[in-house]
């Protein structure tokens, strides 16, 4: 168990009133595993995310407990949780343009990651970390990126910078927030295989947010089902699709059908 | 049986000129759309569908080729009523196609006093109508876009597209910013709408396995190049170009790594990608029927 979420709930502040985001949500992770988390805009994905990450507004409000490594996030020091989403929490987003500063260039953001998160200085260190993650993400002609700017990248190459750049610091667990559905389709296919090899290799433990159940069924291990902020339905991933119990997930599997 | 012609482009070509080279955008596009029927038009971003949905409705004036609207030449300036009035357009994302400063009433009476002098009395009730059609409340009629979902939004682009009847609707993407239970009910509305008033759709996507599940006819797209089109049954079950493979086996996350794109300039197109190319494939390529209606333009098949 590497991560233990228990009576998740959090509601951010609007105007008088605290608006609901998560109720109750309570599930746990396991090493090595790709758990998806499946739900509509609006479900509470991203919110479980920056909760992990301790990236809630101040003023939000939360109730329950995440464990990571025996301790309780909420109750770290920002100094700790600054260690914690350093080298234990990675994330990567949606659009891979968005992530990247557009007037620095890509070997530069690179560098100063590695140098802020890892303290990593030694330029032959620097340049070997660098090779290695290209090398893991199979981005090829490195020198020619590092010195590009985002704009000169594909959407593709950026986010196989993005997924290098979160590796290279070594996390323990990785969240990625629909990192392929502002991507094409070959693009998408590619970045799905890319994120398993990453984790039989690396032995990574991954959150992969989306609202595509059809990517969660090439993907990943387990499901958690969130709608409005509940969890719904948590089971193996061949499970939900053969004996979905909710009415929510039956209703999403329709979806699907109707789709494809 | 086929369906009568409601659009169709010979020869198509659209140049843009980027600082020292030109870049051919749609390079002698040759499309038919029949009536009543969905005809989907599917490739990666980049090679040229939007250009062509753009192009058809004169958003850019082609450099070369004609397009044909039940038979008559719609790149003629006298024929631009025509082509507004019967063809229509619905974009990817809603947000964007909407002034955030007009309410649903606006929005759609705007459309609608184009072609038609209505009184607002009357107006208020053609709206009703429509808004019926694409399965929104009438209560939704003051509202404005920033009150409505994303998926209410795309109805209402699309009320906005068939208020003034057209016969032929060009949907740009219409479901992919949209979460997916959202996404097929839209899908199902477009259906029904399209048995119930007999409108065309040329549906342009990405995603092939939304098209197989939608579409009559279907043509595939690579670098502004028509490379297999024909019924959509035809391409899907037996698809023959090395591309048309590719986009489907993406489509099932089977597609694990892929050369860098490059662009061929001379004979096939697809060449530097393409897995089993020979010798051969440095010649100009043409369309091929291979089976009654199944065109691939390949020199392997």
């Amino acid at each position: 168990m590497i991560l233990d979420i228990k009576d998740l709930s959090v509601f951010y502040r609007s105007k008088k009133t605290y608006a609901k985001a998560l109720d109750k949500v309570s599930f746990s992770l396991k090493e090595g595993e790709i758990l998806g988390l499946v739900g509509e805009s609006g479900s509470g994905k991203s919110t479980l995310s920056y909760s992990v990450l301790g990236l809630l507004p101040q003023d939000s409000k939360k109730e329950g407990q995440i464990i990571f490594d025996k301790e309780n996030i909420f109750s770290l020091s920002p100094k700790k949780l600054e260690g914690l989403r350093a080298d234990n929490i990675g994330l990567i987003f949606q659009d891979p343009a968005g992530t990247f500063n557009p007037v620095l260039s890509i070997g530069y953001q690179f560098r100063e990651v590695l140098e802020s998160k890892l303290k990593i200085t030694g330029k032959d260190t620097v340049k070997k970390i660098i090779a290695d993650s290209f090398d893991q993400v199979r981005l090829p002609d490195a020198e020619r990126i590092l010195k590009s700017y985002p704009h000169q990248l594909s959407g593709g190459q950026l986010q196989r910078v993005a997924i290098a750049i979160a590796i290279s610091l070594k996390p323990r667990i990785l969240i990625a927030d629909e990192p392929t559905s502002s991507l094409d389709v070959t693009i998408e296919s590619q970045i799905i295989n890319l994120f398993k090899e990453l984790k039989d290799k690396l032995n990574l433990t991954i959150i992969f947010i989306t609202h595509n159940l059809d990517l969660v069924r090439a993907l990943c291990d387990r499901v958690v089902v969130l709608y409005q902020g509940e969890v719904r339905e948590i089971n193996s991933t061949e499970e939900i699709f053969k004996n979905p119990q909710d009415n929510y997930t039956r209703e999403l599997l329709v979806s699907l059908q109707e789709l494809e | 049986m086929k369906e009568a012609v409601i659009l169709k482009t010979e020869n198509l070509e659209v140049y843009f000129k980027q600082k020292k080279r030109i870049v051919k955008a749609l390079d002698g596009i040759d499309i038919i759309v029949r009536e009543g029927v969905t005809t989907s038009l599917a490739g990666e971003s980049g090679c040229g569908k939007t250009t062509l949905a753009r192009t058809i409705l004169k958003f850019y004036e082609p450099q070369k080729g004609k397009i044909y609207f039940k038979g008559s030449d719609i790149t003629k300036k006298s024929n631009e009523e025509l082509l507004r009035k019967n063809i229509q357009i619905v974009f990817q994302n809603p947000f964007l196609s909407i002034d955030p400063r007009y309410t649903v009433f606006s929005i759609l009476y705007e459309a609608l006093g184009v072609y038609k002098k209505v009184n607002k009395k009357k107006a208020k009730s053609i709206i009703e109508k429509v808004l019926e059609d694409v399965g929104l409340d009438r209560d939704i009629i003051y509202r404005f876009s920033h009150q409505l979902s994303g998926g209410q939004l795309q109805r209402v682009c699309i009320a906005r597209a068939l208020i003034n009847e057209p016969s032929l609707v060009i949907l740009d993407e219409p479901t992919s910013s949209l979460d997916i239970t959202t996404a097929s009910k839209i899908i199902k509305m477009l259906k029904d709408l399209q048995v119930r008033l007999g409108i065309s759709f040329l549906f342009i996507s990405h995603n092939l396995r939304l098209l197989r599940k939608i579409s009559d006819y279907a043509y595939i797209m690579y670098y502004g190049k028509i490379v297999e089109y024909g019924p959509a049954q035809s391409i899907y079950q037996n698809p023959k170009h090395p591309y048309t493979k590719l986009l489907l086996e993406a489509s099932y996350y089977k597609l694990k790594y892929l050369k860098q794109e490059e662009i061929s300039n001379e004979g096939c197109s697809f060449r530097p990608r393409c897995p089993n190319k020979t010798k051969a494939c440095s010649q100009e390529v043409i369309l091929k029927e291979i089976e009654p209606g199944h065109f691939v333009s390949c020199h392997l098949v």
